[in-house]
């Protein structure tokens, strides 16, 4: 008999253990940080302004001109298109030591492939300056058309360092095409 | 009523512009000035007794002047080794070519410098 009554009395404390839940019972699942990884991406893009150097080779009339580059661009851009306001100047030597100098301003119509990679295309406007042997100096207006390839090597929230690869043709004469290579930042 | 003829507006510019090209004396960079200016520091590279300066490689239309070596001249000058410059006598008659495109020398003359 008082077997029984233990075994009641143990059912009894287990009904009510059941029906009213201890505070262990009431709390949260234990608490597990959420890593918020912040997109680096940025999803608004209305203004950039970006600056690069780099190396162009140049084919003019037959003859290679070598040199290095500065570019700057401002303008403004969507999620996958944009357009800037172009200005470049270049100083070279041709093969035979003769210094050659240019400066070019045009616009240019951009493309985002992917996140990361952006075409743009634009027509250029300068001028393309040699320093003779004989001591004069000659200058060739000269009208192009520019293509680019930049790809973003790293990008924050303020903007992105990239690289360009640039396919150019000026004309001044006859049609110079030329090619570079550039490194540069953009901010937004 | 009498007619008034209007020049176009276009067309002054462009008068105008040719005009201040001309006066300025901007010399442009035909092929024949690039070239004859690559030959000419050739020249000055590997010709000892060679004066630069005394080469006119302009090309300018308002005042009928040419560059002193042909385009075939200037390609041959650029191409040769500096011992056939000088062994060649390229050196000595390029030297008497400076300055003939002052006097009226013009891309219809056959090369006389080099070969």
């Amino acid at each position: 008999m008082r077997s029984l009554a233990v075994v009641v009395a143990i059912l009894a404390v287990a009904s009510t253990a059941r029906a009213h839940p201890s505070i262990d019972d009431e709390a949260p699942p234990p608490y597990v940080p959420v890593k918020l990884v912040e997109s680096t991406e940025p999803t608004d893009r209305h203004f950039i302004l970006e600056a690069s150097v780099g190396v162009r080779a140049m084919d003019l009339y037959g003859s290679f001109v070598g040199g290095g580059v500065f570019a700057a661009s401002i303008g403004g851009e969507g999620t996958w298109v944009g357009g800037t306001l172009d200005f470049d100047g270049f100083e070279g030597k041709t093969t035979l030591g003769l210094h050659m100098s240019g400066w070019s301003v045009g616009g240019s119509l951009l493309f985002r492939a992917t996140r990361r990679l952006t075409l743009a295309l634009g027509p250029r406007m300068g001028m393309l300056s040699l320093d003779g042997a004989t001591g004069d100096t000659y200058d060739t207006i000269t009208l192009g058309l520019v293509g680019r390839a930049s790809y973003d090597l790293a990008v924050s929230r303020a903007g992105a360092l990239f690289l360009a690869v640039t396919a150019r043709a000026d004309l001044g004469g006859a049609w110079a095409p030329s090619i570079g290579l550039q490194l540069g930042v953009r901010a937004w | 009523m009498k007619r008034t003829y209007r020049i176009p507006t276009w067309l002054r510019s462009a008068v105008g512009a040719l005009s201040l090209t001309c006066l300025l004396g901007a010399d442009s960079l035909t092929e024949a000035s690039f070239d004859c200016e690559q030959a000419v520091a050739r020249l000055a590279e590997c010709c000892p007794a060679i004066d630069p300066s005394r080469f006119t490689c302009a090309e300018d239309g308002c005042s009928s002047r040419y560059p002193d070596f042909l385009i075939d001249e200037s390609t041959c000058i650029q191409t040769a080794s500096c011992s056939d410059l000088v062994a060649n006598g390229i050196c000595a008659r390029a030297a008497n070519a400076a300055g003939r495109g002052d006097n009226g020398y013009t891309s219809t003359e056959t090369a006389t410098v080099c070969p």
